[in-house]
């Protein structure tokens, strides 16, 4: 019996498509738009921006130009752009899963991670808050990727591209999240920890959401004939005849786990999705409610 | 060298059955190279938790062929038998039918037993040397073959070889010498032959004996009369034991059923009156033959040698020539009285030649071979469908 290290992931790393920066653009003007009617009558989202103005700041490049307060410019004779409470020196930390487990496809989870985590950071820069991007698995240090502004977003395609599934479970599943972090989203298919672990990172002041990817295969397992599952991470295999009754058998115990999830976020109050990666990074945050 | 057989098949190409090892080399494949599906999952501790509910303790699964396998190697056999060339064995499809002469020259002696007994015991010995196995159907034959008769699944014994022979039915002839003796009887004169002369013996024969039970009418009780006395018989209505002939006749008894009209007639003459019925088929196992219908094709009566059923309760005066309705009963009786006991034909007791057997097995096409020309067409296309089925399994379907 071959290891889980021998074999090869199906889809271990991330490729964006030509023209993806743009739809991050346009995700982002969409959630605006419906952001701008929502707040003016509800309550912001997680990764949405507040009204409560708190200052100016010399524009930068990449700002979103409807923020210049264009009666400061015509007086100083500089761009300033308002600054809202909310946004005011706000750090977020999307905790993104590059286990080998995130490597299961197709389509691979770790692509559709990662697109998430690319239009969370889009999300976060059009905000005006700064945004720590963490990959994470046992046989490397983290990875970090740091963005502030609109130019970063493309250096950090770039970055998350070279990220491939592999190694297994961290010793610490859980990231170390700066004291400052105002939000915090785990993105990945959570199995290499519990919900305690992961509620146990909100706090007050710290906003906490929770985007689990599973694959289509891990979703709706493919019924008719013997199957040797193998974990990527451990090494470890089963095989199993896939029938009917087995595939309702893992179906109870998938909607088992994931009602544990939901439960648990809800009781304390942190979104929580779980989507396939068949699904676009679009749908999966909308899904989230965290957009 | 005829084809071999295999079960109940003769195969034209038996070497074509070499072929049979390759769907058991494509099922033996299957299972030796058979690997499940290798997938990854990120879920394994769920599968696990799965099979502890299906209380399944071994990690390896029943391996099994999938179903397209098993079509291809349904098509290889069908392919392989269509290859050696099957057909139905002639002898596993072949019913015979064995008509016994019953005409009184069988009954000549020959050796220790009769000429019949030897013609049998022909027929026995060659069907047992050719078609063991195959289900035969002994007839007594009274009146000679005919074309009818003339079947490829059909064995003649008699004594005498037909001339001109059959052409499709085969027979056995016992052969026999020649066996002088009584040869005719009028009144109570005999005639014998002595094997050059015939010889009148004066009261050498007994008076026969018509029985007639119950009562004919009387247009046939009189012509019975009349012929009895014509040929020397007596008629009474005493015991049919040692009667040359007996005609049944019948009483009209409430037992017997309600009569019914009747309108009918032959050799030119016609009568009405009623009948109890139709005549009987058959007497003591004996089939007896139609003699007189009505217009509805149901039998007035009928006969066979030794009897005459006559379910005729009234006959109004025959319509025709008199002489014509006379005539036409008294050739009935004629045919159907027995001859005295040892009288034979002086034909019938000639020599009847040397042994003879001319049978065969019958060939493909005739008649009750059935269509065993097909099979491989059949086979084929059987095989290729299953190939198909298989291709198109192993293509769209999910697994195997």
């Amino acid at each position: 019996m071959r290891s889980g290290a021998t074999r090869s992931l199906p889809c271990p790393g991330v490729r964006f498509e030509e023209g993806f920066a743009r739809r991050l653009e346009a995700f982002g003007a969409r959630l605006a738009a419906a952001r701008e009617r929502r707040e003016s009558g509800g309550a912001a989202r997680v990764a949405g921006g507040g009204t409560e103005f708190v200052g100016f700041r010399p524009y930068a490049l990449g700002d979103d130009p409807r923020t210049i307060d264009w009666d400061l410019v015509a007086r100083s004779g500089r761009a300033w752009v308002k600054v809202s409470r909310r946004e005011a020196g706000e750090r977020w930390l999307i905790a993104l899963d590059t286990t080998a487990s995130m490597g299961v496809g197709p389509p691979g989870k770790l692509q559709r991670a990662a697109e998430v985590a690319a239009a969370l950071a889009s999300l976060a820069v059009a905000a005006g808050a700064r945004v720590q991007i963490v990959a994470r698995s046992r046989e490397r240090e983290p990875r970090l990727f740091e963005v502030a502004r609109r130019p970063d977003l493309v250096l950090l395609l770039a970055f998350l591209e070279e990220l491939r599934a592999h190694g297994s479970r961290p010793d610490h599943p859980m990231p170390r999240v700066p004291p400052d972090a105002s939000r915090v989203f785990l993105v990945g298919d959570l199995r290499d920890s519990s919900p305690e672990e992961a509620l146990a990172l909100r706090r007050r002041g710290r906003e906490l959401a929770l985007v689990q990817i599973l694959a289509p295969i891990e979703i709706l397992p493919p019924q008719g004939g013997a199957v040797e599952w193998w974990d990527p991470e451990e090494g470890a295999t089963l095989t199993l005849e896939v029938d009917s009754t087995a595939r309702g058998a893992y179906e109870t115990e998938l909607a088992r786990e994931i009602e544990l999830w939901r439960t648990a976020c809800a009781q304390r109050g942190v979104p929580y999705s779980c989507s396939s990666s068949a699904s676009t990074f679009e749908e999966i945050l909308l899904k989230s409610a965290v957009a | 060298m005829s084809a071999p057989e295999l079960l109940a098949l003769e195969w034209t190409r038996p070497l074509g059955l070499l072929a049979l090892s390759l769907p058991i080399a494509v099922l033996l494949a299957s299972r030796l190279f058979e690997r499940p599906v290798e997938i990854a999952t990120g879920t394994l501790d769920l599968w696990k938790r799965v099979r502890a509910v299906r209380s399944t303790d071994s990690t390896r699964s029943r391996l099994r062929i999938p179903l397209a396998v098993w079509l291809l190697a349904a098509g290889l056999a069908l392919g392989a038998l269509a290859l050696a060339g099957p057909k139905l064995s002639p002898r596993a499809s072949r019913e015979l039918r064995v008509l016994v002469d019953r005409s009184p020259s069988m009954e000549l002696p020959l050796g220790a037993g009769t000429r019949r007994d030897r013609a049998v015991e022909m027929a026995r010995h060659w069907i047992d040397e050719n078609v063991p196995e195959a289900p035969v159907e002994w007839i007594d034959r009274r009146r000679p073959f005919g074309p009818e008769d003339d079947r490829a699944d059909t064995l003649w014994v008699t004594d005498v070889a037909p001339h001109p022979p059959p052409e499709r039915a085969g027979f056995v002839a016992s052969g026999g010498d020649a066996a002088p003796g009584p040869i005719a009887v009028d009144g109570e004169t005999r005639y014998d032959w002595d094997g050059e002369r015939i010889v009148e013996v004066p009261n050498g024969a007994p008076k026969r004996r018509v029985v007639v039970s119950g009562d004919l009418p009387r247009p046939i009780a009189d012509v019975l009369a009349a012929w009895a006395g014509a040929r020397g018989a007596e008629v009474d209505a005493g015991n049919e034991e040692h009667s040359s002939l007996v005609v049944h006749a019948y009483h009209p008894d409430p037992h017997n059923g309600p009569a019914r009209h009747v309108d009918a007639g032959r050799d030119g003459w016609r009568a009405k009156g009623s009948v109890l019925g139709p005549a009987q088929s058959s007497f003591a196992g004996i089939p007896l033959e139609t003699w007189l219908a009505d217009d509805g094709g149901n039998a007035v009566v009928t006969f066979d040698k030794g009897q005459v059923d006559c379910p005729w309760i009234r006959m109004e005066d025959p319509s025709g020539d008199p002489a014509a309705f006379a005539v036409s009963w008294a050739k009935l009786f004629d045919d159907a009285v027995l001859a005295p006991p040892g009288v034979v034909e002086l034909g019938e007791r000639r020599a009847a030649g040397d042994e003879k057997i001319v049978a065969r097995l019958p060939q493909a096409g005739e008649g009750f071979d059935r269509g065993s020309g097909n099979f491989p067409s059949w086979l084929a296309l059987a095989a290729t469908g299953c190939v198909l089925i298989a291709v198109g399994l192993a293509r769209f379907g999910r697994m195997g």
